[in-house]
């Protein structure tokens, strides 16, 4: 077991459920109740569940985008939630996430040379000159080229969007990237490039991956160990080759069967 | 619903080309596209992004963006009529009636300012004559037939008060609320995670069987065709590049693309190996390369390749492919390793 880089305990997240124009509180739902896990340094952990199961609750916490109800987060020994103001801003250079949707999480006026250079900019990182080289060194790492630096996210397709997400996240060289769905989005062809992308630069970069999704062949290609949620819950966790050849909870054995497999 | 006709196909596609034209050039996204579709059969498309297959499903249609694509030539033989030349108010009838279509996002397709039922309902008012309460009640059986709970307080709920899945569930309540003969299904699941993809694809499959439809599903996934559709065509650049039954298909795929497109999918118990890769991505059809359009990406090629076009040829028993190394693919039977 590598050393541990990001320890989750207890973690809890209750959202209100506010009705009308005042906002009345008319019942709560708890879309995270009680989940632990741990990820090493340059380890894959898999969290994998149907829509709704938290998942995507889950990534945002640690990311401090929402906060918990309660419980306790560590990345590196520092305790995560305790953080407050500049401090939380200058640690976030250890955390990024790669979205979904690359398209909704790039500024359409801004070139994509600017987005990734911004993401230095905050963390002050580099001198200006410095910032730009580097650029071009993230934009060739994730299979772009040097002059796409200076085009708009609407030229690019749906596959280079997600480079581009994933060249932004680097940036900072970050500890652990939380990736929500990178590829669900994708052409199976393009996932396959995106997939063997995030191996690469796991490989050289020595980064850890929480890597979200649904679709557990998609899951467990890319994950060392695998957390299966359901309800809010972790129903089952394992190494993913324990967890695929013999699946112990009915959540895990439904999206075992869920998987498109090759017929005829 | 109309007999068959005398075993014919019920829909016969010859020589599609859809052009675009754009900045003083023509570029044809459709490009000789000829398929058949028999009665109750269930047929896969399967393509990357840009491979033309949405387009030529809206062409059949003509529901094609109509300032920016146009027809250039084909026929369309739906029951022997061609849609393609048919008066566009006999068309309109037949649109919804006889050939429906289900679209990947549901949430644009379905109006936000009417309850489902509605929806679902105004096909029937229209094509059907039933009254408006009528049509109510058979909106609400129907959201029952395609599995959703409670169907007479969904049929009064808009389309923002359901889930992804429920929605894709409405869709297709009113695809089929007509009884078409075939159901043109593009990109059905793509929105969808997989627990709810795979009931869905159920549904279809019940419904196909039960109403005696014929499907057309479109999908970039031929894992997820290969499951259920009796025959599939695989499209590249604008092309049909191998057409055959599934199981054929699956086991002595012709076309390296076909053999990519089997390979960059992870499967499960296959772990953290590099995935193969189709290298590069489908071109502009504006400057598609010379000869064969995916030499460039082709493990296979040969120079031949890069000179002349492969056109589509039999191999016997219903499966043809578009490609002079066929019969080293075959062999092969496998995409190489990167």
């Amino acid at each position: 077991m590598p050393e541990a880089l990001l320890e989750v305990r207890d973690l809890r997240k209750v959202f209100a459920l506010r009705r009308g124009i005042l906002g009345r509180r008319a019942g709560e739902t708890v879309a995270v109740d009680g989940v632990s896990f741990t990820i090493g340094v340059g380890e894959t952990l898999g969290l994998v569940g149907p829509s709704g199961c938290g998942k995507t609750t889950i990534g945002r916490c640690i990311l401090r985008l929402i906060e918990p109800t309660s419980g306790r987060i560590t990345l590196a020994g520092e305790d995560l939630l305790a953080l407050r103001g500049k401090a939380l801003r200058r640690f976030r250079r250890n955390l990024q996430i790669v979205f979904q949707d690359p398209y909704g999480s790039l500024n359409p006026r801004m070139t994509v040379g600017d987005a990734i250079a911004e993401a230095l900019e905050v963390h002050g990182i580099g001198s200006p000159r410095d910032r730009q080289d580097r650029v071009v060194g993230l934009l060739e790492r994730v299979g772009l080229e040097a002059d796409h630096a200076r085009r708009y996210p609407h030229e690019f397709s749906g596959g280079q969007r997600q480079r581009l997400g994933i060249a932004r996240a680097l940036a900072p060289r970050p500890r652990l990237v939380v990736a929500d769905e990178p590829v669900s989005a994708l052409d199976v062809s393009v996932q396959a490039q995106v997939l063997n992308l995030l191996q690469d630069i796991q490989l050289e970069f020595g980064v850890s991956y929480l890597f979200i999704a649904h679709d557990l062949a998609v899951v467990q290609h890319l994950s060392h160990r695998i957390a299966v949620m359901d309800r809010g819950r972790v129903v089952e966790e394992g190494l993913a080759e324990d967890l695929v050849s013999s699946p112990r909870s009915a959540a895990t054995r439904a999206l075992l069967e869920s998987v498109p497999r090759l017929g005829g | 619903m109309t007999a068959d006709q005398g075993g014919g196909p019920l829909l016969r596609v010859e020589d599609l080309v859809v052009e675009i034209p754009r900045d003083g050039m023509v570029s044809t996204p459709v490009d000789g596209v000829s398929f058949e579709v028999g009665s109750r059969e269930s047929v896969g498309v399967v393509g990357e992004s840009g491979c033309g297959k949405s387009l030529t499903a809206l062409a059949l249609l003509r529901l094609h963006p109509r300032g920016a694509a146009h027809i250039r030539r084909g026929r369309a033989l739906f029951r022997g009529e061609d849609l393609l030349a048919m008066d566009i108010d006999r068309l309109r009838k037949w649109r919804g009636r006889r050939i429906s279509m289900v679209f990947q996002e549901p949430m644009t397709s379905l109006n936000p300012v009417f309850q489902c039922g509605d929806q679902i309902a105004e096909g029937m008012q229209v094509h059907l004559g039933l009254s408006r309460q009528q049509a109510r009640d058979r909106a609400i059986s129907l959201l029952e037939e395609v599995g959703m709970d409670h169907p007479a307080r969904r049929a009064g709920q808009y389309p923002h008060e359901l889930s992804g899945g429920m929605r894709q569930r409405v869709m297709i309540a009113m695809a089929i609320a007509c009884s078409p003969d075939l159901l043109l299904a593009d990109e059905p699941t793509t929105a969808l995670d997989v627990t709810v993809q795979a009931r869905i694809l159920d549904l279809l499959e019940r419904l196909q069987e039960e109403r005696a439809m014929s499907l057309l599903h479109i999908t970039h996934d031929l894992a997820l065709v290969s499951q259920r559709s009796n025959r599939i065509l695989v499209m590249y650049s604008g092309r049909i590049v191998e057409s055959a039954k599934t199981a054929q298909l699956v086991a002595e795929a012709a076309h390296p693309y076909t053999l990519g497109l089997f390979a960059c999918r992870p499967r499960l118990g296959d772990r953290r190996r590099r995935l193969s890769l189709i290298e590069g991505s489908v071109p502009d059809p504006a400057h598609r390369p010379q000869g064969c359009a995916f030499h460039p990406r082709c493990p296979f090629a040969t120079a031949r390749c890069g000179q002349e076009r492969p056109e589509m040829q039999s191999l016997g028993a219903g499966h043809a492919v578009a490609c002079f190394e066929a019969e080293r693919v075959r062999e092969a039977g496998r995409w190489p390793d990167a």
